[in-house]
Formats: C-alpha cells, structure tokens, sequence
C-alpha cells in the first residue's frame, strides 16, 4: 500500500538525516551546519502539528509562538525555579499546553476564516505580553534556561550539544511525523478533510466537528510546546522576542511554503525559511527582498507548497528506474 | 408504524414563519414524500429534522428519542442520514474515501487512539473500503469506484452521495431534491436505486420537485404551502386534491 511506502520513504529520508552529522565532523565547518540543521528539526516539530491544523482541519492559528513560550517557560520554571528534572518541565509544559489549548479554542475555533486569525494572533500575542512584563521570568531582558539533562545525559555538555540537541530534535520530529501520518490515514484524517470544506455536511455525516477541531488544535499547541522547551535549553537564555509574532509568522509561511496537503511539507518548509537567510547573506542590504521574492514566486508558481515540485522530481525518476 | 412523527413544528426566520405548526408523519419501511411549491418550506424542515438549525417549538420525535435534544453529529448514531439539494462531496479526497466518511460512526470511537495505532485504522479500513465499493456498486458506480470526484458526472454525483448516505446502514434516510439536475434517464435510475433501498427495509423521506418520479415511488405525499401542512395520503389522492392543485397553479380567480 501507499502508505506502507510512505513510511519507508521517511524512514530513508531520516536515515539520510541522521548520518548527515557522520559526514560533516570530518569538516571544520561541520558543527556550523549541525547547529542549523537543529533549529530546522525544532521548527519541524512545530511545523508538523501546524500543518495539521492549516492544512487538513483548514483552520488557521497565527498564534502557534505563545505556545512555544509556554512550553519555553515551563521548562524555566520546572528547572530554574522549582530545581526539578528538565523531563518534568517538558511534561508540564505538555499539561499546560493541553490545559490552555482546551480552554482557548472551545471559544475561539467557532470562528472562521480571517477572524480565526485575528483571534488566534491575538492569543499569541497577549501571551508574549505576558512574559515580556511577567518580572518573575525576568520580562523583557530574558532569563537563562538550565542545562537539559536527563537522567545524567546532560545535552549541554560543550563537547557534544550539538550532535546531542541535533538527533533530540530530528527524532522527536520523526516520532511527530509517524503519529501525524498514522492519524491523517485514519477516518479521522478523513474527517478533519471533510469537516475543512464543510462542516455542517461533516457534522451530517456523524462527524463531532467541534471536537475533532479542538484536538488537533491541542495536538498542535503540544507539539509547539514541546518544540519550545528544548529551543529553550538549547539557546540555554530565551527571551520574550524569540516567540513573538514573528515565529508565528513563520511557523504559518513553514507550513504553507512546504505544502498543505503533505504532513512532509512542513519540514521541507522548516528547512527553506530558515536556511535562506543563512544563504542570502552575501545580498546584504538586499537580503530582505530576495528573500521575499523568493517566497512570493515559490507559492506562484507551486501554490499547493514544493512538497509537490519534490513529489513531481520523484515521479519521474521511478519512472526512468522503471524504463530501464 | 411510524418512525419518525413530527408535532406541531414552528420555525421563524425573523418574523417570517418558514414552518408554521407543522404535522405529519413517516411510516417505516415506506417511502414518504414531502412536497410543495418552491418557498413552501420543505428543506426548512429537512434542516430541522437533521438538527442544522434550531426549531422553535414543537417536537420531532423519532424512535421514541426527541431529535430536538439530540446535537447533529448523533443522529447519525441513531440511525438517520441524510443528502443535500446542493450534492456535498468532498473534492480533497478521492471518491472511494467520501464514501468510507459515510461510515466514519462504525469505526473506533476514540480519536487519541488512531494516533499511535496504525493497525486499528488498517483494519477499519480494509472493512469500511470493502462496504463502501458494496454500496458504490449498489448505486450504479461500479465502474468509478478508483475515480476523482471532479471525474463524475452531476448525476452520478447524486447517486455517490446516496451511496454515501447508505454505508452506516442507517434506518432513516432523508434524501434532499436528489432528482434536482437530473436528465430523465437519471431520474429513472434514481426511483430503481430508490426501491432497491426501500426493498432494504429502510424508510425514506423524500423532498423533491420532480413530480412523475414522487407519484411513482412513493407510499405517501405530504403536501406544504407557506408553512403549513396541506394535505396527505396516497399519489392518486393528491392527484385529485383540489387545494394542491390550486396550491400548485394558482387559484382559478386570479387567472
């Protein structure tokens, strides 16, 4: 079955992923590389619940960074503060995403359309207003984030953070892909389709639309939190500014620049923004508009995301494998 | 015996009574038609009955269960399904995939759980897939089954969304002007498809404009003007039934 090919298809493309820091060590450069290749999994692993949201259920979120922070904060606090194990911050930060989460979209995901997005922007934007002026966190300067360590595993360790935080973050990022795929080929990734085009036929259909909705809304924001509490040890300081609208921004163009309709989009997305601006350094003062351009022509010419340039490239090499 | 009987059903539309103490009933296993001039409010009270939008008083009670409690999701649980005038497929998904949403409410009920097994959702499917081909077939798409929903024709269309409506197995099916678009061969189609169901001892309830088509299927008409209930009983009744027909030309006076 398709699927069955799907999953093998990952399961190479993350083998790939994971040799890649084998092969780079030989370089000097190779820890620069890794350390972009981190925050790219960490993006990923955000991407890939939003993508859900966007691009299965077809509800919006321009607020996904409060999430992030929320996920960033309780890690602080559960370290910093409270002096416990990393692990129980990540898990608090999962209770609370799936607290607030709950709470925030049996309200808001009745709206639609352009007033989802105001109304999820504005959650992500009070909750970074929140940080920012909650003295505790130390507001706006920031506060420094112990190491992660778990069990005595310290990933902060100099000699190996960034092999430690790079397979960290790739492989929560595949746990995150094959329960995505699992769920999206299941009758609830054939309900969440439905419920997108027309949820009073979905709900006919004996679809419980709200809550399907707010499951994968949850789903999302846990992901995000948990993407957030490892950015957090990893940058070992956070400050309000790195979950601002900004990153909400970006996790959406991740999403929709990768494509839509393929859970695998998100981390084709993830990659794409962040590696351009490393690459268009040499543009300068320029840089802002190259990088714009490049954006605005890549949804022109393949709005349903690259994913499908990269699906179409693959297609016709099977095909030329099968010829011969 | 009556299956689903509707008491004194209100709905207004800010001041404009659509339904105005409407009654009437449907008999299991029958075919019951639900007619009346454009306007007369007849998918006001398909929408009523599936819960889409709220009535204002009265009571529909099906199975001894009062729908107007129930919340639109669960009457597919309780046995009722149901089409739309407008035909609602989902063009995101193949059609072999629009149909299986017609049994999403025979699958698991947990959500979390289809997140970490992939098994349940292989083996849900591989049962659903096989009903949902059965019933394909049953509608006359035998031949589509491996086909887009933008490669169908309208007609066939309807009949996928009938198929749809088919694969919970559901006791009550409330079809919505499914003759709406059709040429007169597809219409012909449609009442076999209709009878075959009915042979399936399900009960139908049938708006429709298409008149040759309602005198021949059905058990029962129900007739509505503005509202209100008209007039019932069999086809050859509503034939001679001088209110329908002046309902449905115009008085004599006025011409």
């Amino acid at each position: 079955m398709s699927l069955y090919r799907e999953k093998k298809g990952l399961l190479f493309f993350f083998l790939i992923i994971g040799l890649i820091p084998l092969f780079l060590n030989k370089f000097q450069a190779g820890g620069y590389y890794i350390g972009v290749l981190t925050p790219i999994g960490l993006y990923s692993l955000a991407a890939v619940g939003l993508n859900l949201l966007i691009g299965f259920a077809g509800q919006i979120s321009l607020g996904h960074a409060g999430f992030m922070s929320i996920g960033a904060y309780s890690s602080v606090y559960v370290c910093a503060k409270l002096g416990y194990p990393a692990i129980y911050g990540i898990a608090l930060s999962i209770i609370i995403n799936c607290i607030l989460a709950y709470l925030i979209s049996k309200p808001i995901l009745k709206l639609k359309g352009h007033y989802l997005a105001m109304a999820t922007l504005g959650v992500g934007v009070i909750i970074n207003i929140v940080f920012r002026e909650f003295m505790y966190f130390g507001g706006g300067e920031g506060i420094s984030v112990p190491d992660l360590k778990i069990f005595s595993f310290n990933f902060n360790d100099y000699k190996i953070k960034e092999i430690a935080y790079f397979y960290l973050a790739w492989s929560l990022t595949l746990a995150s892909l094959v329960l995505s795929i699992n769920f999206i080929n299941s009758k609830a990734g054939r309900a969440l389709r439905a419920l997108h085009l027309n949820e009073i036929a979905a709900a006919a259909l004996g679809i419980n639309v709200s809550s399907y909705k707010t499951f994968i809304f949850v789903y999302s924001a846990v992901l995000a939190g948990i993407s957030g509490s490892i950015t957090a040890h990893y940058n070992s300081y956070i400050l309000p500014s790195t979950f601002d609208l900004h990153t909400s921004i970006k996790l959406v163009s991740m999403v929709i620049l990768g494509g839509v309709m393929d859970v695998k989009g998100a981390i084709l997305g993830a990659f794409i923004i962040t590696i351009l601006p490393e690459l268009l350094g040499k543009f300068d003062e320029y840089e802002g508009l190259v990088y714009g351009g490049i954006i605005i022509a890549a949804l022109i010419f393949f709005p349903n995301g690259l994913i499908s340039l990269i699906k179409k490239i693959n297609a016709k090499i099977l095909k030329l494998f099968k010829k011969k | 015996m009556e299956l689903l009987s509707i008491d004194k059903l209100t709905k207004t539309f800010g001041g404009i009574g659509a339904v105005k103490n409407f009654s009437f009933s449907a008999d299991s296993n029958r075919i019951t038609a639900l007619i009346g001039p454009n306007g007369a409010g007849k998918t006001t009270v398909f929408n009523l009955i599936s819960r889409i939008i709220k009535a204002d008083s009265g009571s529909i009670i099906y199975n001894n269960i009062n729908l107007l409690n129930q919340k639109p999701h669960r009457l597919m649980q309780l046995g009722i399904s149901r089409t739309f005038q407008n035909v609602v497929l989902f063009d995101n998904m193949p059609l072999i995939d629009n149909i299986m949403i017609g049994g999403h409410i025979k699958c698991h009920p947990g959500i979390i759980k289809y997140l970490f097994s992939f098994s349940l959702s292989w083996k849900e499917d591989k049962i659903l897939r096989e009903k949902s081909e059965y019933f394909l077939e049953f509608a006359g798409l035998k031949d589509k089954i491996n086909s887009s929903i933008a490669e169908l024709a309208f007609g066939q269309q309807r009949l996928a969304e009938i198929a749809r409506a088919l694969v919970s197995e559901p006791d009550f099916i409330l079809l919505d002007e499914p003759a709406a678009g059709l040429n007169p061969k597809e219409t012909e189609q449609l009442g076999e498809l209709l009878c075959k169901i009915k042979a399936l001892q399900k009960t139908i309830l049938i708006v429709e404009h298409d008149m040759n088509l309602v005198m021949n299927i059905s058990d029962k008409i129900v007739v509505m003007n503005f509202g209100e209930f008209l007039a019932e009983g069999k086809p050859a009744d509503i034939l001679a039934n001088k209110d329908v027909i002046s309902a449905y030309l115009g008085d004599d006076e006025l011409c």
